[in-house]
């Protein structure tokens, strides 16, 4: 698994640096894993 | 919420009654401080009647939509304001397990609470270190690994792993 993959769950609890959900809103998009995963809570 | 998105001011005072009360604890909880938490509280309402047309069923429950949005809200304010006295007092949050777990017998909201204390009970003592602090702490993944002196992957995982336990503690379709 991917480093950016496991920032989902600081994804959910808005643990994420503003470039780090920069970064992880670009790999939101295109990853469905992920969008599954964080369930479009935001 | 689909009335509100028309502009019916009656059905925005119905969702405020319903939910203004919640949505101040969870904001207040973040902040601490019950004059912030009324500002961003009103912040809040101001978002839901503006961005009322933008809430989709699909993506989960009103209140779940409202709770998130109240969430990222009083998180924002923590990181704007941060002023270095109140930073130190919630520096004092991560002196144990015990302190923690105070957290969150404090949490007072009606029908999920057992269950969601049970769920934090289920998680491993540092899962639960790691989430509590992100989430009522307002820290990012970054100061979390500072404050607990861990290598900031470690804290990710943490995070993401302490989440997972409660989702499926929860009983909760992923």
């Amino acid at each position: 698994m991917s480093e950016i993959h496991g920032a989902v769950g600081a994804y959910v609890v808005n643990a994420l640096d503003p470039d780090e959900l920069a970064e992880f809103e670009a790999h939101l998009a295109v990853c469905p894993t992920c969008s599954r995963e964080g369930c479009g809570v935001r | 919420m689909t009335l509100c998105s028309r502009g019916h001011e009656d059905a925005f005072t119905e969702l405020y009654d319903l939910t203004s009360q919640r949505i101040y604890g969870i904001i207040l909880r973040v902040l601490r401080s019950p004059d912030h938490a009324a500002e961003v509280t009103q912040e809040v309402y101001v978002e839901v009647w503006r961005q009322s047309a933008r809430y989709s069923p699909g993506k989960g429950s009103v209140i779940a939509w409202m709770t998130t949005m109240a969430h990222r809200r009083a998180v924002d304010r923590v990181r704007s304001v941060s002023s270095e006295m109140a930073r130190d007092e919630r520096y004092a949050l991560h002196s144990g397990d015990r302190e923690i777990d105070q957290v969150w017998d404090g949490v007072e909201q009606r029908l999920d609470i057992e269950r969601v204390r049970k769920g934090m009970a289920s998680l491993t003592a540092i899962q639960r270190e790691a989430l509590t602090l992100a989430y009522f702490g307002g820290y990012t993944q970054s100061q979390v690994a500072q404050l607990l002196k861990l290598p900031l992957g470690t804290v990710k995982t943490r995070i993401r792993d302490g989440l997972i336990g409660l989702r499926d503690a929860l009983g909760v379709e992923a």
